[in-house]
């Protein structure tokens, strides 16, 4: 690893050296350097897909609080952001997002735990639900998403929680158990608060690529 | 009348040949077996690298129509972009065209009984057609909400029927490509469906919301009422429903090494 990098210091050198790469605005060598090089280190790899499934539907409303007042179950809020792999913001994209009841069953008639979320100029989101119940034939406790931005390539992939029985307290060991789960980074920590009632929390950014 | 015909491996998939007088179905362990469809005896048993057309459709999720020889393979070549492609193939095999199908993987791909159309549905809920003699797409239908498991073209190929999650079975109009009728009454989800081969009537099997292994119930539709006329039980979701070319028998596939058969005359 710590060769690939003084490689990448190598060519970068060449590159400018040779006037393959150059200032846009007046800056000095050094910092063109160091610039492009920083950039460079922040670009992060997209959030991994994941499966679409079966009980995607369209239509979903507009609304971040997904369940109602005595809904069973153990309150979850999401909280996350929309970034390009700059890590820049990106405003103007539409997360679908779409899980199971308390029980493991999905809405299929209705919009109980859907949404479409029209994301604006913060590119932030947040959910307000349930921890989402078992599905029999996908055991392990996730979160739908689906997100299309313009000028990007659109993402389906999951959200999964470490706390989750299935991967029996080693998210690391087990996340690949079953062949479920396709990238152990898609697990979030579940933060808990107490503001009267418990509340679990959990933080999923969305990486999209440029396309 | 109601009977069985054992399996020694989990049959998947159905299709009747010879005029009705043998079932072959397609089963998990990768082979196909045909019975003599009036006793029920095994006759043969293919294995998939010696399945011909039409067996080979019941190994793979693709399409195949002997109207034009042509197949029809759905694929998914990058998990991380997730979109879907459909590949059309001549009868040797070579690639006429590779259409772009959507994204999140393809649930139902078929011929039109002419072999001029292919029809996909893919998990975004959008249906798909195809002209195959150019790869031109003639219709994107984004009218459903939910995913379709099952479809069947009528025989005179006017009608399209659809159906999946929301246990409601879509009759299109192939001339407009708009919903022409809609039949409900199915207590679940349905992941199984075929026309009579007079086309005047429908069979449906069900996909129980809670899991694949509970019970469900298949139905046979009579189109003039739009009403089911008779229901058979089946212990997990049908994976399979096949008229029998005289109309009389439906034959359903569950997943389980048996076959059920329904008189329905």
């Amino acid at each position: 690893m710590q060769d690939q990098e003084l490689r990448r210091r190598d060519i970068l050198g060449e590159c400018i050296a040779k006037g393959l790469l150059i200032a846009g605005v007046p800056m000095t060598p050094a910092h063109l350097f160091a610039l492009y090089q920083q950039t460079e280190a922040q670009s992060a790899q997209p959030t991994p897909a994941e499966v679409l499934g079966p009980f995607f539907k369209k239509g979903a409303p507009n609304a971040s609080r997904l369940h109602k007042p005595g809904d069973p179950g153990f309150p979850l809020k999401v909280v996350g952001k929309v970034l390009n792999t700059r890590g820049e913001k990106i405003p103007g994209a539409r997360v679908d997002v779409w899980h199971a009841d308390h029980a493991g069953l999905y809405d299929v008639q209705g919009y109980r735990y859907r949404a479409q979320l029209a994301i604006g100029e913060s590119s932030e989101y947040t959910l307000e639900t349930i921890m989402p119940g078992h599905y029999p034939d996908r055991p392990a406790q996730h979160i739908h998403y689906m997100i299309t931005a313009p000028g990007h390539r659109t993402l389906v992939t999951q959200a999964y929680f470490a706390t989750d029985p299935y991967f029996e307290g080693n998210p690391d060991k087990n996340y690949s158990k079953r062949g479920i789960v396709s990238n152990r980074e898609l697990i979030r920590t579940v933060k808990l608060f107490e503001q009267g009632t418990a509340r679990a929390e959990i933080e999923f950014d969305i990486i999209l690529e440029r396309v | 009348m109601s009977r069985s015909i054992p399996s020694d491996a989990q049959v998947l998939t159905l299709k009747f040949l010879d005029d009705g007088k043998a079932l072959a179905g397609g089963c998990t362990d990768a082979k196909v077996r045909i019975w003599d469809f009036k006793s029920g005896s095994l006759q043969q048993t293919v294995a998939k690298d010696q399945a011909k057309h039409p067996l080979t459709s019941l190994l793979s999720r693709m399409a195949w129509t002997n109207a034009s020889g042509l197949e029809a393979m759905p694929r998914m070549p990058n998990r991380q972009t997730g979109e879907n492609f459909v590949h059309i193939l001549d009868g040797s095999g070579k690639e006429k065209f590779k259409l772009a199908a959507g994204i999140g993987g393809i649930s139902v791909i078929g011929f039109s009984p002419d072999g001029r159309t292919v029809a996909a549905g893919s998990y975004d809920t959008d249906l798909r057609l195809w002209n195959v003699s150019n790869g031109e797409l003639l219709r994107r239908v984004d009218e459903l909400t939910v995913s379709m498991f099952a479809m069947s073209f009528s025989p005179d190929g006017k009608w399209l029927a659809t159906a999946g999650v929301d246990r409601i079975v879509y009759l299109w109009d192939t001339a407009t490509w708009r919903i022409a009728r809609k039949l409900t009454g199915q207590p679940e989800m349905i992941s199984a469906l075929d026309f009579s081969p007079d086309g005047k009537r429908l069979v449906t099997g069900g996909f129980s919301e809670l899991t694949a292994g509970h019970p469900v119930k298949i139905l046979v539709w009579d189109l003039a009422s739009g009403k089911p006329t008779l229901t058979f039980d089946a212990p997990r979701q049908v994976t399979a429903t096949a008229f029998s070319p005289d109309g009389k028998w439906v034959a359903a596939a569950f997943r389980e090494k048996q076959i059920a058969v329904h008189a329905v005359a």
